[in-house]
């Protein structure tokens, strides 16, 4: 099926050029450990402090290194000339999009959902909450950069870019923020959590519906 | 037959062309003249769909390309300012994954072939950032021949970088491609010959 | 039968698309005056009801007063943003160059509204709580409308292209839109899992019907203020994008 070879054919894409750049995604892994790292210094090494704001910080620093990375979702195809030709492809743009977003989420932001329970643990964190966060990582983090996305879209060859992208897309991370964190907080004190999880899977099947229709129309734009 | 109907372009705050009108038939061959600033490059993005006009429309077969979208653009085979390629991969990886994220289907032996063909044997397993100006337009023409199926060529300048050599078989292809009933549209600053005479359209 | 009634709309809208610029610009002025009138019309009762007629809150006392500026900005707040986007959105869609800026002309006074919302929300606080803020559901979704208004503005200016500028703005507006409600329920329950049983401070004492009449009115008085100002400033955008275009020289 012609769809799914090309979903399949921008997939395997990603992963050889990142394979040839590996060193950029270390650093973005990388950033999150440092990100998680700085608290302990401003809180303090208490671990009962650490636990309090534990599940913020590793959120914050899990969205903060989604946000850093978001940039190398378009602009190298952008700056080549790659995008435009993406237009011209037999499928819809929306597909290419749709396996860039995923290609992108898998290589940039998975490793550290992997990564997360262990410093979850760090800071005082039960087991059980720990993969509970990492749980809601999971599926919270596909929706960072979903949304992610449209932002990377609308400000490609813009001026002062990143930081544009930040302001643009952080308002609309909070409700994923509020519920992601939400959800390992209920575990930490033993609460359901059934109804975060709901949420949040509803937030995923709703960006991802609607998500990839809008960055492919600020794609389009931007190659106007 | 591509047809441009009444078709106005601004860029920014300033108007490039207005009411512009022509039609090309199959095997036949358009010429783009023009200084530069004068808007061919935005005509030809026009054409290829990227661009939303201000005013009129561009039809293929009678229809507006707007509304045929993607059917329209898995026609048209386009070769602007920019190659495409990615520096860290070779010519051969770079052509397997744009051609399979175009939808061409084509298998490494077609791939290495074509790349033959246009004289860049020794530089197969090289990352293409390391090639020279000329190779790069090389690999990115080698592209277009294996995706030659499209009937629409729309060519931004591609004779920018190519020896001699290189240019006469460019020439050639493109009067192949003509001559066998496809559309060519291009720019061009050098004097090219064509087996078919083209159409001539000069902005001003 | 939604679907066919949306299409009816939509033609409906394409005698915007013969709304040019250029159409518009004289009308635009006597719309705005027309307003400014019926801002004043509006706001002096308004103003009236709010600070002599309404009774004086035996618990918050004359400071509540300001409640008077807060609801009916914080209202307009979220009501500019939808017909922003709604405009942006028909610019969009069938490709009109009026219906974009007049979005672009909403934005700021979007903007003020919400900055006007917070600021007199922290003055309520000040006395009231004691502390100039509070991260009540409210205030906090004021501040990410706030921030919204601001990404929108940003954008804009940021992409040089007036009509790119037109577009992507469009696309930021309607995925705002859209988060709106989702930020605001997802902001509302955050504050109610953290505060639990405490008063919301905009939560308004017990509404005596003067005070209704005082905010609905002090409300159109903004609406008609943010219809008026946003016609000057349609105007002025006008002139600034179509400058180049010959019928602006007389």
């Amino acid at each position: 099926m012609r769809s799914r070879s090309v979903f399949l054919a921008v997939l395997l894409r990603e992963f050889k050029i990142s394979l040839t750049q590996k060193t950029d995604i270390a650093t973005i892994f990388f950033f999150f450990l440092i990100v998680a790292s700085l608290f302990p210094f401003a809180v303090g090494p208490d671990i009962g402090s650490l636990r309090a704001v534990g599940p913020g910080v590793v959120w914050v620093a899990a969205l903060l290194s989604s946000l850093l990375a978001l940039h190398r979702m378009f602009e190298s195809d952008f700056i080549d000339g790659s995008l435009e030709q993406f237009l011209l492809s037999g499928e819809p743009l929306v597909l290419v999009v749709v396996s860039k977003i995923f290609a992108h989420w898998l290589i940039t932001t998975l490793p550290i959902v992997i990564l997360s329970p262990f410093v979850g643990m760090q800071f005082g964190l039960s087991a059980e909450a720990s993969w509970t966060m990492a749980l809601t990582l999971l599926i919270g983090t596909p929706v960072l950069s979903l949304l992610g996305s449209v932002g990377a879209a609308l400000t490609l060859g813009v001026r002062s870019g990143a930081a544009l992208t930040a302001l643009l897309i952080l308002p609309l991370y909070i409700p994923v923020l509020i519920f992601g964190v939400g959800g390992t907080v209920a575990s930490l004190q033993g609460m359901e959590t059934i109804g975060h999880f709901s949420i949040l899977l509803a937030f995923l099947c709703l960006s991802l519906a609607l998500c990839p229709l809008a960055t492919s129309a600020a794609v389009k734009i931007a190659l106007e | 037959m591509l047809e441009l109907k009444s078709v106005t372009s601004t860029r920014g705050y300033k108007k490039l062309f207005e009411d512009l009108s022509f039609g090309l038939e199959e095997g036949e061959a358009l010429r783009v003249n023009g200084v530069n600033g004068s808007g061919k490059t935005t005509l030809l993005r026009i054409l290829c769909g990227f661009s939303r006009p201000d005013a009129g429309e561009v039809q293929w077969a009678n229809k507006d390309i707007r509304a045929l979208g993607h059917d329209y653009s898995c026609l048209v085979n386009y070769l602007g300012h920019f190659d495409a390629l990615k520096g860290n991969l070779t010519a051969e990886e770079n052509l397997i994954a744009s051609l399979s994220v175009m939808g061409v289907d084509s298998d490494v032996a077609t791939i290495r072939e074509a790349l033959y063909e246009q004289d860049l044997h020794s530089k197969l397993s090289v990352p293409v950032s390391r090639l020279s100006a000329g190779q790069r337009k090389r690999v990115a023409l080698a592209r277009l021949r294996i995706s030659r199926e499209r009937p629409i060529w729309i060519l931004d300048e591609p004779f920018v970088s190519l020896d001699k050599s290189s240019t006469e078989s460019l020439s050639a292809a493109l009067s192949e491609h003509v001559s066998s009933g496809g559309l060519l549209i291009y720019t061009t600053h050098q004097d090219i010959g064509l087996a078919v005479r083209p159409k001539i359209l000069t902005m001003n | 039968m939604i679907c066919s009634q949306t299409l009816q709309l939509l033609h409906f809208m394409r005698f915007w698309k013969y709304s040019t610029p250029q159409n518009f610009y004289p009308a635009a002025k006597k719309i705005a005056a027309v307003f400014f009138v019926l801002a004043i019309c509006f706001g002096i009762p308004g103003l009236y009801v709010g600070f002599f007629v309404a009774p004086t809150d035996h618990q918050q006392g004359e400071a509540y007063r300001i409640i008077f500026i807060h609801v009916p900005a914080a209202w307009m707040s979220m009501f500019i943003y939808v017909v922003m986007a709604f405009w942006a959105a028909v610019g969009l869609i069938l490709n009109t160059r009026l219906s974009s800026m007049l979005a672009q002309a909403l934005a700021p006074t979007g903007a003020l509204m919400t900055f006007l919302a917070l600021w007199t929300g922290a003055f309520w606080g000040r006395p009231t709580w004691g502390t100039w803020w509070v991260w009540d559901a409210r205030l906090t979704s004021e501040l990410v409308l706030l921030f919204l208004y601001v990404g929108f503005m940003a954008l804009r200016a940021s992409i040089e292209d007036p009509r790119r500028a037109d577009k992507a703005s469009a696309i930021l507006a309607i995925v705002g839109v859209v988060n709106v409600p989702i930020i605001y329920f997802s902001v509302k329950w955050w504050n109610t899992l953290h505060q639990g049983a405490s008063v919301s401070l905009t939560k308004a004492p017990s509404m005596a019907s003067d005070m209704l009449l005082g905010m609905l009115l002090m409300a159109l008085s903004f609406w008609m203020y943010s219809i008026a100002v946003s016609m000057l400033r349609v105007r002025k955008i006008i002139r600034d994008r179509e400058r180049n275009s010959g019928w602006l020289n007389n």
